[in-house]
């Protein structure tokens, strides 16, 4: 029986929506439209006033049994068929709660009397009601069953059957890094991978966002595991393009049920699926755990065990560590605070866990965490302090230093075990985050590089150039800058903008896209004329960035601006096109325009021939090219021995 | 001699260990292995050699050991002669010692006896 139905007036705005395909009136009823007004009792309703359902309505007077307020305090559902007039109606009323607060709805529709007697129009019906109850009852995103079918015709049916509740391991994780369409799209590969596992008379249900409930009827115990192991197995798995970084695993809860109500039965599901969730990628049922042990494993990634280095200059502490662990981890030891850094260089972030005593002859567990703070080893190698010292000035100590946890001696054998796993698990997880996000930062940057190489050689390609211009340029922007942050900060260069002036160096010229061609590619000397055009690709590749409203916040559009308007400006102002003097030139410009004279002058072009490297950085510096920042001629004199062998080795011939 | 009329004989806490470790082959294997532990010769070569960084060392691991296995009274002494020597001098801790290598004989012949 369909009974007391609980839906957001959102839902149920919705489900109204899907009815009305299918019944010409559909509305809901309140106590009030009923008549009703509460008695005394909550549970009991009083008769205040005529009531306002389609068979009370019809037949203009109130009746005694009328449906409508029957289904309302029985709260369930029943459906009759009236005449009004010459008319027969199927009028189907349910009780609903919406927002808390009870209704019915009221689903009215006309019955042709000739539907009722024709075989072939009865068939048409069947099938149009089949398709609507499949739109009902299917979730839109899984195609899973949906929790409308779950409360509807599953939740209070007796079944004999294998009963999984299956949760997706971090998908808040995967859905807030990647993004909800990711996440839909993981969901989707999951209920596939599901379905394809098991029957389509078994019946998968979306259950909650990321939770599914499986019913597998009429199979035994072995079956059932093994399709669980199948479902275990296949979803790790599952790739989708966008991120094959990203494993994918289920925790499953399982439970056999025999002639019992699923309602009951699912809860003890629920309740083992948590306890696997704890491990993940795990199956936990009723008569035990199955499937892939590999808790920790998961994690790293790696198929090996994880590693805890115990630094203890006592060999009876560190007897007893090794005893309690070493069933579950591989084990170093380190007797002093010296040899435990050294442990630390060789194996690094294979190390999972430092287990760290503080007084030690020589180097102290202090000293030790000062060394892994100086390395920066402390944010990602976990350390806890065991010791026997209880004051409170050492334990703030340890956690201003960073330890994740101090245990104290005389300790517990399960304490030390459970601090052991949970730091290990909670800086697996940090770690396997850290993969995804730099994987998607790199990914991110490597598709903006990509888009701005692919501009910047279109711009080479008109110009009938080599397309190596912006590479060389690029790269000699590069060691200018990265010389002139050692001998100046000045200019406040940070890694970041660093980055941004190197990317937009490449787009310095994008406003020869507007220079005519004749111009652009003339094998002679340019007239005056020509050349006051040709120098207005300044002005156009700065108006075409700046045409992009949108992104004029951007760093990189601000950085790219400045360059392709002022890459030809001169330090002592005989620059064009503003005639910029000194630093009013942003020191972006400053460097690209350098580079982009010397790149010119040791390169062949169809009006000149190449020079030498000594002979480019004589012209240079003699202004010939006209003058410069001196910090930035300093800065080429510095890295100019460096530049064939960095920049042109193999590229141009001397 | 039980692991447990070893304890009482030391005057160590075996209700405790034993929730703590759980388990009493864990405790004795590792009652046993105390007669290798070298902390309390520490203690001796310190005082012996005027090393007091050395005498602390041996006292403060003394008291780290006995009290992870429960070996109460040991650890109480040793404990008190830790204090003592923190501040690196070796002065005024006569007596005290002399408990603890009463002690420490005492928790020896102890676990000596559980062999017979």
């Amino acid at each position: 029986m369909d009974s007391e139905i609980k839906m957001t007036m959102e839902q149920a705005q919705q489900e109204m929506e899907l009815f009305r395909r299918l019944f010409s009136e559909v509305r809901l009823l309140s106590a009030e439209e009923l008549g009703l007004k509460p008695g005394s009792d909550e549970s009991e309703w009083q008769v205040l006033k005529a009531c306002r359902c389609k068979s009370c309505l019809g037949q203009g007077n109130p009746e005694e049994e009328c449906i409508a307020r029957k289904v309302f305090q029985e709260k369930n559902q029943k459906t009759k068929f009236e005449y009004i007039g010459e008319d027969l109606y199927e009028i189907i009323t349910k009780y609903v709660d919406i927002d808390g607060i009870p209704y019915v709805m009221e689903l009215v529709r006309h019955v042709d009397t000739d539907v009722v007697l024709g075989k072939v129009q009865h068939e048409t019906e069947k099938a149009n009601m089949t398709e609507f109850y499949d739109m009902l009852y299917t979730d839109a995103l899984s195609q899973a069953y949906n929790r409308r079918y779950f409360e509807d015709r599953i939740r209070k049916k007796e079944v004999t059957a294998g009963i999984a509740m299956i949760d997706l391991d971090d998908f808040k994780i995967s859905n807030d890094t990647y993004g909800h369409e990711i996440g839909d799209k993981l969901l989707r590969a999951v209920a596939a991978t599901i379905k394809n596992v098991i029957r389509t008379t078994d019946a998968l249900i979306r259950y909650g966002g990321d939770e599914f409930l499986l019913i597998i009827p009429n199979i035994s115990q072995k079956m059932f595991e093994q399709k669980l192991n199948e479902i275990l197995y296949h979803i790790r798995l599952v790739q989708i393009p966008e991120s094959k970084n990203l494993y994918l695993s289920v925790s499953i809860g399982a439970v056999m049920a025999k002639n019992q109500r699923v309602e009951d039965v699912m809860q003890k599901a629920d309740k083992l699926m948590y306890e696997a969730k704890q491990t993940k990628n795990t199956i936990v049922t009723e008569w035990g755990r199955i499937g892939e042990k590999e808790e920790l494993q998961q994690y790293s990634g790696k198929h090996q065990r994880q590693c805890i280095l115990i630094v203890d200059d006592s060999e009876m502490n560190r007897a007893i560590l090794y005893e309690m662990l070493h069933n579950d981890f591989d084990i170093l030891e380190a007797e002093s605070g010296e040899i435990c850094i050294r442990m630390l260089e060789e194996y690094g972030r294979d190390i999972s866990l430092l287990l760290l005593d503080i007084v030690m002859p020589g180097m102290n567990g202090f000293d030790v965490l000062e060394q892994m703070n100086r390395r920066k080893w402390i944010d990602s190698i976990p350390v806890i302090m065991i010791s026997s010292e209880h004051s409170d000035f050492y334990i703030r100590n340890a956690y201003d230093m960073g330890v994740s946890d101090y245990i104290s001696r005389p300790f517990d054998i399960k304490v030390v075990r459970r601090r052991v796993n949970n730091t290990i698990k909670l800086y697996a997880k940090q770690r396997r985050l850290t993969t995804i996000l730099t994987e998607q930062v790199k990914s991110k940057e490597e598709s903006r590089k990509i888009m701005v190489a692919i501009l910047s050689q279109i711009v080479e390609f008109r110009n009938g150039e080599s397309g190596l211009h912006v590479t060389h340029v690029n790269a000699l922007v590069k060691m200018l800058i990265e010389r002139l942050r050692q001998v100046t900060d000045k200019y406040d260069i940070s890694w970041v903008k660093q980055d941004l002036i190197v990317m937009a160096s490449s787009l310095h010229d994008i406003g020869k896209i507007g220079i005519d061609d004749k111009i652009l590619n003339k094998k002679g000397k340019l007239t005056k004329e020509e050349f006051e055009i040709m120098k207005t690709h300044t002005l156009i590749g700065a108006s075409i960035l700046e045409n992009l409203e949108e992104y004029q916040q951007e760093p990189l559009i601000q950085t790219a601006y400045d360059i392709c308007r002022w890459h030809h400006e001169r330090y002592d102002g005989n620059g064009y096109p503003d005639g910029l003097k000194g630093d009013e030139i942003p020191i972006s410009a400053q460097v690209v325009s350098i580079a982009d004279v010397y790149d010119a002058l040791v390169s062949k072009r169809v009006y000149k021939e190449s020079y030498t490297y000594d002979k480019t950085l004589e012209m240079i510096l003699g202004g010939e090219c006209g003058v410069f920042n001196p910090i930035l001629l300093q800065c080429l004199k510095d890295i100019h021995e460096e530049i064939p062998d960095k920049i042109y080795r193999g590229g141009v011939k001397m | 001699m039980t692991i447990r009329e070893c304890y009482d004989k030391m005057g160590g806490d075996f209700d405790d260990v034993m929730q703590r470790l759980g388990s009493e082959s864990f405790i004795q294997r590792f009652a046993v292995r105390f007669l290798d532990d070298t902390s309390f010769q520490m203690i001796k070569d310190g005082i012996a050699n005027q090393d007091a960084e050395l005498a602390f060392r041996g006292a403060h691991t003394l008291k780290g050991v006995c009290s992870n296995l429960g070996f109460s009274k040991l650890c109480e002494v040793s404990s008190e002669l830790t204090e003592i020597l923190r501040g690196r001098e070796l002065k005024g801790y006569e007596a005290v010692f002399a408990e603890v290598e009463k002690w420490y004989q005492i928790t020896v012949d102890a676990i000596k006896g559980l062999n017979e």
